[in-house]
């Protein structure tokens, strides 16, 4: 049927996401994540592709790129979080608290069902109606244990009596995490996973710590549950899985039956996933499910908008979730169930027999594992040499798991690895430990599932099924990921997604630390939780709780949803190859339309083209290029976080007219550098690159020079040296002159000054101002005190200014000079004259008076010893001098030594 | 271009092949230094080049043979290299041969012992050269100019490979010196300052075990960035190092260390003898000796300011030693006075220490220089104060009063005061 090649085609996508996946070991992750994504939403086109292994490289390389954009910084962040991982084990060895310490996530919602063992008939039938999203992520947790197995056969009861939402939800719960496992063993067959082994280690130990302990039986079920914990990575894959799969099934299936169970299912997951990650999360995941279900299910016509949702949902989802974090545990959650049930209704009569399944599997794990490896060696028919590695791992992983009796465990955890190595010979290994969980849900599933909605695509082919199956979870897995990262940025509190989305993209094992650390938080607050009737929030929590609703509050004013609208409408134009981009733009709340365009722009630069530099040369910048609309001319700078928004970019010729009033403005500084800045950053943005950019820059650097400030100053003055390189007219002798002051005066640096001195045409040393540098440089470089401070008075333009910042200087080495080489006595009239006291000499006398006396205070205030001669005139008492004279520390001195910055001067300047 | 049979092209390449395989097999570095010279315009490697040109498919030989396609990484972008470079395309011819480069850096890598140093300095050299071409072609065609920094940080590798223990080491400074001779040609200089601190400061490194040839231009280039610091003393024993122990058949080597040696030894006071700015064609220096034994402002000044003779300057603002020669004004303003001194003495030795303002005045009017009183004051003051002059001041009656004894003492290699 149609449905069944669909799903054929799908497989092979999911291959290619995979690779990428795989080799997303490094932070590059993030963008494989979206190019998964990309693959999956265009899966037609892109399932021919899949069998050119050329492709597939591409692949490899808009990975890369993607590594560019991410922040090395978020990376670091986790490998900090890399500690936390092995300190959780270590810290709740204690018995059954391992299981819900280790896994703190699943501390939250396992233990309630824990704790109500006895309750728990009870339980559902209360909840059921209401949580259905939240029971059933609470019960798949605890699906893996025997003893509430039993518990989950009743379930599937319990939703076909109830309502039959609840019950798929349930059932996938506990089937998607037996699914999701399996379908990443297939993502991992395709290529050869080059998992690295170290990741593994890591992964593992946290299993079998967790193992030891699972003596108990609570602490059991709870392992199997939390092995998902432990791999973050691959559980928040999962979750957010629901999302973003349903979208594309719609897409690809729209009407399919089969495939609508396929959604219920998956939205199903998606609770049990979010709660995996962290607590917060689950409720978090949830909300955003709920919303971005009915959104998909009200527009199934509308494909192409998962890539917002899931961004957008887990922002809204986090600020709910927080705030309803406290009544969730107590009062069952009224949203997600009611948003789980509206969509599950039409997938009811599936729901059964999917309960059904999901039930055998996670009881019946090791027999499924060996019907899983035979399928997934059939997969890997073409290959040989991956079927042999594929077997030899799986004996060594099957091995240990029987040894340490923890094979349930250790397929989970090993999923998140598989899905992340790529083709490497060592990550055969961990992609078949993952093959292991992935393989007894299948094997299940048809035994039981014979009836159920997989059946049809098993039926035709056997070997398609998983395939399908995968693709799905691969799928997930891509969403998840971005889901992941944002939640993980809303986090932070920082909205730029982008940034957070790298370490979590990283290797499975550091992501799944990064969320540990989480979790031990909510470990703590769901220990005491449990112990207070769980409806307690911790301070930090409700700490966290300020910055989703912050998110939230972004989420959710009117421009943030004109800007989504106007993605998802774009998601509708349905480019074949844009969907890939468009994944860039969630990540991004701004305006993404420029930003994308220019992301992928770099992307595809440096993807097909091994030195990148070639291919950034070819991009066509100018398609890039923001047009302003903004008609303001008075605009205040705001440091750009994303692409410009074209409505609050002002054109060029508002942009003259902005210039111009700052210009005649009377206001002060302050008030003019921040209209500069902001007009810098427009022509910036709108790469306007002619006069007026020059003028605007001379009229800053102008400005900032006479108020000595010499950071905005260089900003300029190095911009100008490009613009005036260009050919651009400008004052260029005038600023060639000032380049040169600041060099000598400011920087000291001989290099740079060598290199500007002998770039001066002969023209420029024509120039007055050019030549009166020249002029000072020598008698600075001389020490010619006499010579600066007549320079200084008869200084052009506006190089007085930059001269003023090394008066100071020049006269206290002046000062010192002559209380050495002069004797007896130097009388303060000739210093004050010499040293530029008297600034107007041709003034009258008050002038010449208040010079003296300025320059009295001034040499008291270095320490020199003063003396009256018998004529009564003030003299500088040489000798004495030369041994008391010191450089007093500015009275206007700042630790942070620009006194410019000082917060009175400052609140004083702005008011 | 002569024309070419494909069996001669395919007996050129294969016998190429051939000494290559036998250079690494017996571990013949000279040999295989040759096979890399690309800009060496070695007939054997350009008569090669032209047989891969011919001979389209030398990829294919190299494939064919066990024995040859070992080393393909190697080869077969150095065959590219070759072709490119014979066509002079050398922006490519670059980008294959850092390529080449790169897979022979991880074969040398496994090697224990360092006989493919040879072979290593001539790929060190190829690379900063075929890079600095590669620029020169890209500027012409309006593109930035970007390889010579990648060739920058390739060495950087290079030098990573050698710097160990192991007799490998030893190659680690000539690396250093090509990384001086791009980052100086770059104008990024202070890059040099990581790779100087690792050979000076690394145990690994015996600085007298180097060849004597890297140790002599390791010693210029340091010397030339002591001299940009202006830290005279230090540059004086770096270049002097580097003189004495430069080949002396290399006369435009000892030319290049003289360049910067002489403006060094000026500034701490010791003069060259006119012979030696001859012998090496340093003429350019002549005036401004001249001047400083003469005391002659104008004649220094005129050295030293545009007008006269612009390519000079550029010369000297170009090499960076302008402004080691620009301070040299204070000597020449000591040696006038002393001139003064001298002669006052000769007329009435009892008055000869106290020299009247208007007397120096004068006397720089004679040679040009319009110096109002004032300005000459400072610049005794300034005399006095870096001790090119000893005695005092007196305002009030405007006259230098000159120590009786030694009154200006000669520097004797000990830089002026700053």
């Amino acid at each position: 049927s149609s449905s069944s090649s669909t799903g054929t085609a799908s497989a092979p996508q999911d291959y290619n996401s995979y690779t990428s996946y795989s080799n997303t070991t490094d932070p590059y992750s993030a963008y494989s994540g979206y190019y998964n994504g990309y693959q999956q939403q265009t899966n037609n086109q892109y399932s021919q592709q899949q069998p050119n292994p050329s492709y597939s490289q591409p692949v490899e390389a808009y990975q890369n790129t993607g590594a560019a954009y991410q922040p090395n910084s978020s990376f670091q962040n986790t490998g900090s979080y890399a500690g936390t991982a092995s300190y959780s084990t270590t810290y709740y060895n204690p018995g059954n608290y391992q299981t819900s310490g280790g896994y703190p996530s699943s501390g939250y919602n396992n233990q309630p069902t824990a704790w109500n063992n006895g309750s728990y008939a009870n339980y559902t039938s209360y909840q059921y109606p209401n949580y259905t999203s939240d029971t059933s992520s609470a019960y798949s947790s605890v699906s893996a244990p025997a003893t509430y197995q039993q518990q989950y056969k009743q379930w599937p009861e319990y939703y076909s009596q109830t309502e039959v939402t609840c019950a798929p939800g349930t059932e996938h719960l506990s089937a998607a995490s037996n699914s999701n496992h399996g379908s990443s063993l297939p993502t991992s067959l395709p290529p050869p996973p080059p998992l690295p082994p170290p990741s593994l280690t890591p992964t593992w130990r946290p299993e079998t710590s967790s193992s030891e302990l699972p003596s108990m039986q609570p602490g059991g079920a709870a392992s199997g549950a939390h092995d998902n914990y432990w791999n973050q990575p691959a559980p928040s894959f999962q979750t957010h899985l629901a999302a973003p799969t349903q979208p594309i099934y719609q897409n690809s299936l729209d009407s399919k039956t089969s495939y609508e169970n396929f959604q219920e299912l998956k939205t199903a997951p998606q609770g049990l996933n979010s709660q995996y990650p962290v607590v917060h999360q689950v409720s978090q995941n949830y909300q955003s499910t709920l919303p971005t279900v009915p959104s998909f299910d009200a527009r199934r016509v509308s494909k192409l908008q998962i890539p917002t949702n899931p961004r957008i949902a887990s922002n809204a989802a986090l600020g709910i979730a927080k705030t309803e974090k406290d009544s969730y545990a107590a009062n069952s959650a009224p949203r997600p169930a009611y948003i789980s049930v509206s969509v599950q209704k039409p997938n009811d009569k599936m729901s059964p027999n999917n309960a059904a399944d999901p039930m055998l599997k996670p009881t019946m794990l090791p027999k499924s594992l060996r019907g899983y490896v035979e399928r997934a060696f059939g997969r890997y028919k073409d290959d040989d040499a991956k079927r042999a590695a594929c077997e030899a791992y799986m004996k060594d992983i099957i091995t240990e798991a029987r040894a340490d009796g923890t094979l349930y465990t250790r397929d989970w955890d090993s999923e998140p690895l598989f899905t992340v190595p790529d083709s490497l010979s060592i990550s055969k290994a961990n992609i078949q430990t993952p093959t292991h969980a992935s393989i007894p849900n299948y094997n299940k599933s048809p035994v039981r599932r014979s009836k159920s909605r997989w059946e049809p695509l098993a039926e035709e082919k056997m070997l398609e099924k998983p395939v399908s199956a995968s693709n799905e979870i691969g799928k997930y897995g891509s969403w998840d990921r971005k889901t992941f990262s944002g939640y993980s940025a809303t986090k932070d509190n920082s909205l730029s997604s982008f940034r957070f989305s790298g370490p979590q993209q990283r290797t499975p094992s550091k992501s799944a630390q990064r969320p540990m650390k989480r979790q031990r938080i909510v470990n703590g607050t769901g220990l005491t939780n449990n112990d207070d009737d769980a409806s307690s929030d911790s301070d930090k929590e409700q700490s966290l709780t300020a910055y989703y609703s912050g998110a939230m509050a972004l989420a959710n004013n009117p421009e943030e949803k004109k800007r989504r609208e106007s993605r998802s409408k774009r998601f509708d134009r349905g480019q074949g190859h844009r969907p890939d981009i468009n994944y860039f733009k969630p990540k991004n709340a701004g305006p993404a339309n420029l930003y994308t365009r220019r992301a992928s722009a770099l992307m595809l630069s440096k993807s097909f083209d091994d030195s990148a530099n070639q291919a950034v040369e070819d991009i066509d910048w100018d398609a890039l290029t923001v047009k302003g609309t903004c008609q303001e001319i008075e605009k205040r700078f705001l440091r750009l976080t994303s692409a410009p928004d074209p409505s609050t970019v002002r054109p060029e010729d508002v942009l003259e007219k902005a210039l111009l009033m700052v210009q005649n403005s009377q206001k002060n500084y302050l008030y003019k550098c921040d209209q500069l800045k902001s007009i810098r950053q427009d022509i910036t943005v709108q790469r306007i690159r002619n006069q007026l950019t020059v003028k605007v820059y001379e009229t800053h650097a102008r400005l900032a020079m006479e108020v000595g400030d010499l950071a905005e100053y260089n900003q300029c003055q190095s911009q100008l040296q490009i613009l005036y390189s260009e050919g651009i007219e400008g004052c260029l002798m005038e600023f060639a002159a000032y380049n040169l002051l600041c060099v000598i005066l400011h920087s000291n640096n001989k290099k740079d000054l060598l290199t500007s001195m002998s770039r001066l045409t002969p023209e420029a040393k024509e120039d007055d101002a050019v030549k009166h540098a020249l002029a000072v440089r020598a008698a600075v470089t001389s020490g010619n005190y006499v010579t600066f401070f007549r320079l200084y008075k008869s200084a052009p333009n506006l190089n007085t200014c930059l001269m003023d910042l090394y008066v100071e200087k020049m006269r206290y080495k002046a000062a010192v000079c002559m209380s050495k080489s002069y004797r007896p006595t130097v009388p303060i009239s000739y210093i004050a004259q010499i040293l530029g006291f008297s600034n107007a000499a041709d003034e009258n006398g008050e002038t010449e008076l208040s010079g003296l006396d300025e320059c009295l205070e001034w040499l008291k205030a270095h320490g020199a010893s003063l003396i009256t001669d018998n004529t009564g005139e003030m003299q500088l008492d040489a000798k004495a001098s030369s041994s008391t004279l010191y450089m007093p520390e500015p009275e206007d001195a700042v630790a942070h030594g620009d006194s410019s910055l000082a917060v009175n001067d400052f609140l004083a300047r702005t008011t | 271009m002569a024309y070419l049979s494909m069996g001669e092209s395919h007996r050129r390449i294969t016998d190429y092949l051939n000494r290559f395989a036998d250079a690494i097999n017996y571990q013949d570095g000279d040999s295989l230094a040759r096979l890399f010279s690309v800009s060496s315009d070695s007939p054997s490697l350009l008569s090669l080049a032209d047989a891969l040109n011919v001979f389209q498919d030398a990829n294919r030989l190299i494939k064919q043979s066990e024995k040859f396609s070992q080393f393909g990484e190697v080869v077969a972008p150095f065959f590219r290299s070759l072709q490119c470079y014979r066509l002079g395309n050398l922006v490519d011819a670059y980008g294959a041969f850092e390529k080449a480069s790169n897979a022979f850096i991880q074969e040398f890598r496994n090697w224990e012992s360092g006989w493919a140093l040879e072979a290593l300095y001539v790929i060190a050299y190829e690379i900063r050269v075929l890079a600095e071409r590669a620029d020169r072609e890209l500027a012409s065609n309006g593109k930035s100019p970007e390889k010579l920094k990648g060739a920058g940080s390739f060495l950087m590798k290079v030098f990573g490979v050698l710097a160990g223990k192991g007799p490998k080491r030893v190659g680690a400074l000539y690396v250093t010196c090509q990384l001086f001779k791009i980052y100086f040609k770059l104008g990024t200089v202070n890059l040099c300052r990581s790779v100087i601190r690792s050979i000076e400061t690394a145990r690994i490194f015996d600085f007298e075990e180097f060849p004597i040839r890297d140790k002599v231009t390791y010693m210029y280039y340091t010397g030339r960035l002591e001299v940009l610091n202006e830290n005279f003393p230090a540059a004086d024993q770096k270049l002097s190092y580097a003189l004495t122990h430069c080949c002396l058949s290399k006369e435009a080597n000892i030319r290049m260390i003289l360049k910067y040696l002489i403006p060094v030894k000026l500034s701490i006071g010791i003069l060259p003898k006119k012979q030696l700015l001859e012998n090496y064609d340093l003429v350019e220096y002549n005036n401004i000796v001249e001047a400083l034994k003469r005391g002659d402002l104008r004649l220094l000044r005129s050295a030293l300011q545009e007008n006269e003779d612009q390519y000079v300057v550029i010369l000297f603002l170009r090499s960076g030693v302008y402004l080691v020669l620009e301070k040299l004004e204070l000597q020449v303003y000591q040696r006038l006075l002393k001139k003064i001194y001298i002669i006052q003495k000769q007329k009435d030795p009892s008055k000869a220490h106290q020299v009247k303002l208007e007397v120096i005045v004068k006397a720089l009017k004679w040679l040009e220089i319009e110096m109002d009183l004032d300005e000459v004051e400072c610049i005794v003051a300034i005399l006095i104060y870096k001790n090119l002059m000893k005695g005092y001041f007196a305002h009030k009656s405007k006259v230098v009063v000159l120590s009786k004894q030694d009154p200006f003492p000669k520097l004797n290699g000990k830089p002026v005061a700053s």
